[in-house]
């Protein structure tokens, strides 16, 4: 039932107040969101789990700094952009993105699928997270939270502290290059 | 393309995000009507959306929420903790290793300074008093040779008589043949006042140690015990240097650095220990040439060593003496290796190594 839910505001009060299953709850309710969004940022497994656990850690040691103007995720997703910079400029390959896919790490092409099926999803999903690994940094963030987190307009401009204008054109621009890297391999599927 | 297909195309981005304007949605999709290169071009930015919003949902391992809260505890528990960052934590124990060497060399200083008073020796003693109570009075030990103890009446401090005797005949036990130096410095007084002391004062033998309090320098040899049990957890190690460079095989590393240190001190030498992982301990040095010489003279006089380029370490030892190489002009940094006998290489390899040369 709806009312048995409680809001993440309720929930990150009553993790203030010390109870510690409050915020178990936001990070089991967050975590898939918030790892995904690191994964398709970074490009392995290994890196997401470290930088999606130190989002949830900052977010726990600065839960008194959020104030509950914005909702809880603009706040959460703030704080994970702000692990992933530091990140790239502990690791100083900003550009770089692995296109391996991790030891044990799951198929993303469905078993469903038929062998050539199969062959064709996977090297689109791989040329599509490649060409993602080469944007800028902040191309890259605008289009993980836009384009695979569905971020509103607004929600980008608070997340990214960007005015909304600016939001439009970095958008643009963003997907204009992803656009002309995967132009040729589009070329190839018609 | 023309500046309408220009135009248009800036648009694409909201169109495909549905926010365009009524009427700039539609003026978009009439041109694209009869445009057949933006529609090719609306087709890849199409693909291009879809294609990164239909990629696979990644989710972490199963207990994810869990590693968070070990993470939240251990951070909360253990690192936390420290405030001192963790490259200063590697730093810090060599920076106060380095200040005890520091300061205990501006004690030494500041000790020889207060002892040089007129008519006595301006070089530093170990713990003056007592030492002055344990040997002949400088006058009648530079006349005689140091053969004789002092009358008690003479004597400074509180040791008993036995005490100088004791100490003196373990001396000439240890060292059999007085430094010729020695011997040539009896002109009394006045030249005792040289900032040089007589070679053979420079010496700290086993007997004195044993059977003399010398507080100075077993306060020096503790430290330089601690600063080498210490090292092998700090990771030390030797610098390779250039200049000249002697290495000493010695079944008491630690006192002999102390020792050689001491005597760099004296003749006004700044430098200092290092201490390797294998035991090995260097004692640095910065030194103009004619300095270096004078270290070299009174090391080999403090170690018995006959000859003035060769140091070995005690004569009970007997080990092969390595050679010394030759100085480069102008300043010279000096390093004296002193390796434990039981562990330390062949003299010659170390020889070899010296320098890269």
């Amino acid at each position: 039932m709806a009312e048995d839910r409680p809001s993440d505001a309720q929930l990150v009060e009553r993790a203030r107040e010390g109870e510690s299953d409050a915020f178990g709850l936001l990070v089991e309710r967050h975590q898939d969101y918030v790892y995904n969004s690191v994964f398709h940022l970074v490009g392995t497994e290994p890196v997401a789990e470290d930088l999606a656990q130190e989002t949830f850690v900052r977010a726990f040691e600065h839960l008194d700094g959020f104030e509950g103007r914005a909702r809880f995720t603009t706040w959460l997703y703030s704080i994970m952009l702000n692990c992933v910079r530091s990140h790239w400029r502990r690791a100083n390959r900003a550009r770089v993105l692995s296109t391996d896919r991790e030891e044990g790490a799951p198929n993303p092409v469905s078993d469903a699928d038929g062998p050539v099926e199969s062959n064709v999803r996977e090297e689109r999903v791989r040329r599509v997270r490649a060409a993602i690994g080469e944007l800028e940094p902040d191309h890259r963030e605008i289009i993980v939270l836009r384009d695979i987190r569905g971020l509103t307009y607004e929600e980008l401009a608070r997340t990214l502290d960007l005015p909304a204008g600016t939001v439009k054109s970095r958008l643009y621009r963003a997907r204009r290059q992803l656009k002309d890297k995967l132009a040729p391999y589009w070329a190839t599927q018609q | 393309m023309t500046p309408d297909c220009r135009k248009y195309r800036k648009l694409f981005s909201e169109y495909l995000d549905e926010r365009l304007p009524a009427d700039e949605r539609e003026a978009l999709e009439e041109h694209l009507s009869g445009c057949p290169e933006c529609r090719e071009e609306m087709r890849a930015w199409r693909a291009t959306v879809r294609a990164v919003g239909e990629l696979p949902a990644r989710t972490p391992r199963a207990g994810f929420a869990r590693r968070v809260a070990e993470r939240i505890e251990a951070t909360e528990t253990g690192p936390k903790k420290s405030t001192i960052p963790g490259r200063w934590r590697q730093v810090l124990p060599l920076a106060a290793l380095f200040l005890v060497i520091v300061g205990l060399s501006v004690f030494l200083f500041h000790e020889a300074g207060r002892d040089a008073a007129p008519g006595e020796r301006l070089a530093m003693q170990p713990e003056q008093t007592e030492e002055v109570a344990s040997e002949p009075a400088p006058a009648q030990r530079t006349a005689k040779g140091r053969a004789e103890p002092a009358a008690p009446s003479e004597m400074k401090g509180a040791a008993t008589e036995e005490g100088p005797a004791r100490a003196e005949e373990a001396r000439r036990r240890e060292r059999p043949a007085a430094a010729p130096e020695a011997q040539k410095t009896s002109a009394g007084a006045g030249a005792r006042s040289e900032a040089v002391p007589p070679p053979a004062e420079a010496s700290y033998p086993a007997a004195d140690r044993e059977t003399g309090p010398n507080v100075r320098l077993q306060k020096m040899q503790r430290l330089t015990e601690v600063a080498r049990k210490a090292m092998p957890m700090l990771g030390g190690r030797g610098r390779d240097e250039t200049g000249r460079r002697l290495t000493v095989r010695s079944g008491r590393p630690a006192e002999d650095a102390g020792r050689v240190m001491e005597l760099a001190i004296r003749q006004g030498m700044g430098g200092n220990l290092q201490f390797a992982p294998d035991g090995r301990i260097v004692v640095l040095l910065n030194a103009a040439p004619e300095q270096v010489e004078k270290l070299l003279a009174s090391v080999s006089e403090s170690f018995q060593v006959p000859q003035r380029d060769t140091l070995g370490a005690r004569p009970e030892a007997e080990q092969p003496e390595p050679a010394l190489e030759r100085a480069r002009p102008g300043p010279v940094r000096l390093q004296i290796a002193i390796v434990p006998v039981e562990q330390g290489e062949s003299p010659e390899r170390e020889d070899a190594d010296e320098d890269g040369r």
